[in-house]
């Protein structure tokens, strides 16, 4: 469990990014960070896996202050994926996913049989074996992000933090990504994101912690997050709210310019001014 | 932690990397470094016999390998040439290049850039200032050549860190700092070659340019003591080089304290450089083209390319100095000059060769 | 929809900017103008303004403050405003041409090929005088530069900020070393040429000025006139070509322009540094990144910088006197320095 109290983090000294920000995010869930640019999600994954020092506040980790903990200790215990890493030339699949060993590994045993059968075995569960041999920088975007992801498994972690996962990504690469990582949650990781895509968000995370200037707007499971009124007042986006078809999930439908004069047309017709109609009771 | 496996287990291919494993010990090697290592080796005893056979005085090959062997030879004064004048300053060489390579190896390492050797960070002009303080200005004994050169470059290491320090020893930070300090010492050199007695600026400028004139054992024996034990410090920290390498972010998330990390590599860069530079002079372009090389043959994990880079280093410098020494014969350029002019052409190859990238 | 209310000043505050740069022009010049009159009255010989500016309209050749006036001061300091000015203006182009803050005439190997030519003169000419330096300087500077440009430009997406740079750094240590090797070779080189080596305006001469002026001059105006594109280029190349811009073309007429203008300065003055990367940073603190503002001040600033550079430089250890290069290191480096570390964000 992981326990954000009081956290104001900036990047200057002054300008606060995130403003005392308090929450919790449970064992063994998929929290998804989501909020318009420059609300602070990232500054937010950043300060709870120790890459910011907070201004105020302390984050937890399973009661333990994740600030004084030992750096390989945390490592063990949290990995943290950041947006668009960068890789150096030539650098084999194989030898980045062992590098997420790291932090299990020490002067005198740097590389045992242990790290090489967990290595495998990363390579196994992203089925990237076959690519071992190949350097990253010559993989397609959605295998570059399955080989770190490998590497955020062979470090052995329960908790992932992953700083925009898909964006960039070919949408079936998004896809095949999101569900790698819903896999590793069923095996019992705690999974924390920050994803651009709202629909996205809503299908495979548990909880969504909505984020803007700074602080928590709203936070809770896809259902009661997901409404109109939640999305225009974080995005200052009209949107309708549906459900998936393939998943049941909240699915919201910008209205844009098309969306807004239908409305219009049709409330004129009506008579009556209508809010945006909500497909589905609230379950 | 449950180990996640999906579907049946395929066939894993063979890692490119060997364990090597002495009792509790284990550590990975990039499998293409022995290959190359051993090799390189060869090659280097073969360049050092024919550097030594060369000379005003020329003796053959053979008679070389009796004299290093200590077997009877035609001429007693082989063994006065071989052992007093030529071995030392081969050796010295030798040593030079492959310190000099592992600084540039460690310094592109931790600043992720490649175009960073000791030069560029303003180390190798900190010596060199201090040396033609002592040439051209102070008139003191050149046996303290050494010694200043060394200072220099601990002194020029310290001010670009702490200049560069804000929160934190960004690589970028790191390198416009050493260039910017270069230039001041720079500037303190140009100033004292205008207005010294041009003698001692002859001589300065000599140093300046990198030789190996005239280094005798006492030479070989300070480097070769660093570099013993600086070596297999840098081996062991190749995990770290590596890590490293993955940038800041990445590199804390795996559990390793940046910072610390970093101050520790960099001094080791610059001791290693220092040292090079206060037996030899200001020697560039080592240091920058020694581990590109190194790294398309072996790689870049660096456990194999540090003992590679020292090796193919140290063969660079000690065949530029055979060049040096013919090419002008009986006179000799220096080898810090062939060495540019060797590595300036390789870089643009390499240029070249990634134009398309 | 914001992310961030966007306030109202950036708008009104670029309103008034603009509204001083044209006058601002004018102020500087008239700055120039003002600082050349006090670089000639400082020297051996004390001179008061009145004497200078009577020097100037009524000029009496046998005077012998007039003389020393137009013979030995005037030249230089006017030679100092010229080779600041190119040089500043060379490096504002650089910086624009490859985006690259860090650019400069001396980071592109056009010094290291003045010298090397230079070097090579005096090797086998024996002492020729400071106008055939010139002469091979400026071939010297044309060659290293087509031949980092040429360097520079192979492959997928042509000149790119990074190519240059590094086919500079590469030229600049090839021709060093021949350039060291021939220094070592022979002393009575070195000795001739340590002094042009650093960089210097001392007994430049008005024949000298006028050999290298046309060159300076036209590659000043060739600059000028090209701002609008160095500008649109230095938003990126992509966004260039997008914009209709012939790129290519853009590029090499801003690479001549620059070797003009550089090549000229180091015929003039030996290779001076700093100054190319200096002047156009602190100019665009106050005026933007419209190129052409950023060229005539630069014009300006670099002059200054050049001449309060001599100045300094002319009495700091008198009566010797600091060779103006060696100046501009020294205070060059610090402020590099500077912005190293406060203006770049890690």
């Amino acid at each position: 469990m992981i326990d954000v109290n009081n956290l104001s983090l900036t990047y200057d000294g002054n300008t606060l990014i995130i403003d005392q920000l308090d929450l919790t995010i449970e064992k063994q869930s998929v929290t998804a960070l989501v909020g318009p640019n420059g609300c602070g999600k990232s500054t937010l994954l950043r300060g709870i896996s120790r890459l910011l020092k907070p201004k105020t506040g302390s984050v937890y980790l399973d009661g333990r202050k994740v600030h004084s903990m030992n750096a390989k200790e945390l490592a063990r215990e949290m990995g943290i994926l950041p947006q668009s890493p960068s890789v150096p030339e030539g650098l084999t699949v194989h030898e980045l996913v062992a590098q997420g060993r790291y932090p299990h590994q020490s002067w005198f045993q740097q590389w045992s049989g242990e790290d090489e059968r967990i290595v495998q075995d990363a390579l196994n569960t992203t089925t990237l074996t076959e690519f071992a041999d190949r350097p990253v920088d010559t993989l397609s975007g959605g295998q570059r992000q399955r080989a770190w992801v490998a590497m955020a498994l062979a470090q052995q972690t329960d908790v992932l933090l992953l700083d925009e996962p898909t964006t960039y990504l070919d949408m079936a690469y998004q896809v095949d990504v999101l569900d790698l990582l819903e896999d590793l949650n069923q095996d019992g990781r705690t999974i924390v994101m920050v994803l651009h895509d709202l629909n996205q968000a809503a299908r495979y995370a548990d909880h969504i912690v909505a984020l803007r200037e700074g602080q928590i707007v709203t936070q809770g499971p896809p259902r009661s997050v997901m409404t109109s009124e939640t999305i225009q007042q974080v995005f200052g986006l009209q949107t309708q709210i549906i459900d998936d078809p393939v998943t049941g999930t909240p699915m919201c439908v910008p209205l844009g310019r098309r969306g807004r004069n239908a409305k219009t047309d049709t409330s004129s017709q009506n008579g009556h001014v209508s809010e945006e109609v909500a497909v589905t009771d609230t379950a | 932690m449950s180990s996640v496996t999906k579907q049946k287990r395929e066939d894993t291919p063979q890692p490119i990397w060997r364990t090597v494993r002495l009792g509790g010990f284990s550590f990975k090697l990039d499998r293409r470094a022995i290959p190359v290592f051993v090799v390189a080796i060869l090659v280097g005893a073969g360049v050092l016999v024919t550097s030594i056979s060369y000379g005003e005085f020329d003796i053959t090959p053979v008679e070389v390998m009796r004299t290093i062997f200590g077997l009877e030879t035609d001429d007693t004064r082989h063994e006065l040439v071989v052992w007093t004048f030529r071995m030392p300053r081969i050796l010295v060489a030798f040593m030079v290049g492959a310190a000099l390579a592992v600084s540039g190896t460690i310094l592109q390492g931790i600043t992720r850039n490649p175009l960073a050797d000791p030069g560029i960070i303003g180390v190798t002009s900190g010596a060199s200032l201090a040396a033609v303080a002592i040439i051209v200005w102070f008139d003191v004994s050149i046996s303290w050549l050494p010694f200043a050169a060394f200072g220099g470059a601990m002194v020029m290491a310290i001010l670009i860190f702490a200049l560069a320090w804000k929160g934190g020893s960004a690589p970028v930070r790191l390198i416009l700092v050493g260039v910017g300090l270069s230039a001041v010492a720079n500037a303190l050199i140009s100033l004292m070659i205008v207005f010294g007695e041009i003698n001692q600026v002859q001589q300065a400028t000599i140093w300046l340019s990198g030789s190996v004139y005239g280094r005798d054992w006492d030479h070989v024996r300070t480097i070769a003591t660093w570099i013993v034990v600086l070596l297999p410090i840098t081996i062991l920290m190749a995990r770290q080089l590596n890590t490293l390498g993955l940038g800041d972010d990445l590199a804390k998330g795996l559990g390793l304290r940046v910072e610390i990390q970093r101050g520790v590599l960099l001094v080791l860069s610059v001791a290693l450089a220092a040292v090079a530079v206060s037996v030899s002079g200001t020697i560039g372009f080592v240091g920058l083209v020694a581990p590109h090389i190194t790294r398309r043959l072996v790689g870049p994990a660096h456990e194999g390319l540090v003992p590679t880079a020292a090796l193919l280093g140290g063969l660079l410098l000690m065949f530029a100095d055979l060049i040096g020494r013919w090419v002008i014969s009986p006179s000799e350029l220096p080898v810090g000059i062939i060495a540019a002019i060797i590595g300036a052409p390789y870089f643009a190859y390499l240029l070249y060769q990634t134009r398309n990238q | 929809m914001t992310d961030t209310a966007i306030s109202a000043s950036p708008q009104k505050r670029k309103r008034s900017k603009r509204l001083f740069l044209m006058p601002g022009l004018f102020v500087g010049v008239g700055i120039l103008l003002v600082s050349v009159v006090f670089s000639v009255m400082l020297g051996a010989a004390q001179i008061t303004p009145a004497v200078v500016v009577e020097s100037l309209y009524a000029y009496d050749r046998s005077e012998f403050d007039h003389l020393v006036i137009r013979t030995v001061r005037l030249p230089r300091v006017i030679a100092g405003a010229f080779v600041g000015a190119s040089l500043a203006v060379a490096g504002a182009i650089m910086q624009g041409l490859t985006r690259n803050p860090l650019a400069s005439p001396g980071i592109l190997g056009i010094n290291a090929g003045a010298a090397f030519a230079v070097v090579l003169a005096v090797f086998i000419l024996g002492s020729p005088p400071l106008s055939t330096y010139a002469v091979f300087a400026m071939i010297g500077a044309t060659v290293a530069a087509v031949i980092v440009y040429g360097l520079g430009s192979m492959g997928r997406g042509g000149a790119t900020p990074l190519r240059l740079t590094l086919a500079g750094v590469i030229l600049t240590a090839f021709l060093g070393a021949f350039t060291t090797a021939l220094l070592i070779t022979d002393q009575d080189t070195l000795d001739q040429i340590r002094f042009w080596t650093v960089g210097s305006l001392a007994g430049r001469e008005w024949d000298l000025l006028r050999q290298t002026a046309p060159y300076m001059v036209v590659g000043m105006i060739g600059g000028l006139v090209m701002a609008r594109q160095i500008t649109t280029i230095s938003l990126g190349e992509d966004i260039a070509a997008g914009l209709g811009q012939n790129t290519g073309r853009v590029k090499l007429l801003a690479a001549a322009a620059t070797v003009l203008l550089a090549g000229g300065a180091v015929a003039l003055a030996g290779p001076i540094g700093f100054v190319g990367l200096v002047a156009p940073h602190l100019v665009r603190f106050f005026v933007g990144t419209d190129y052409r503002w950023i060229l005539p001040y630069s014009a300006i600033v670099g002059a200054l910088l050049v001449i309060g550079g001599d100045m300094v430089a002319r009495v700091i250890i008198r009566p010797q006197e600091l060779p103006v290069g060696v100046m501009m290191g020294l205070l060059g480096a610090p402020f590099f320095i500077y912005l190293a570390r406060w203006k770049v964000k890690s």
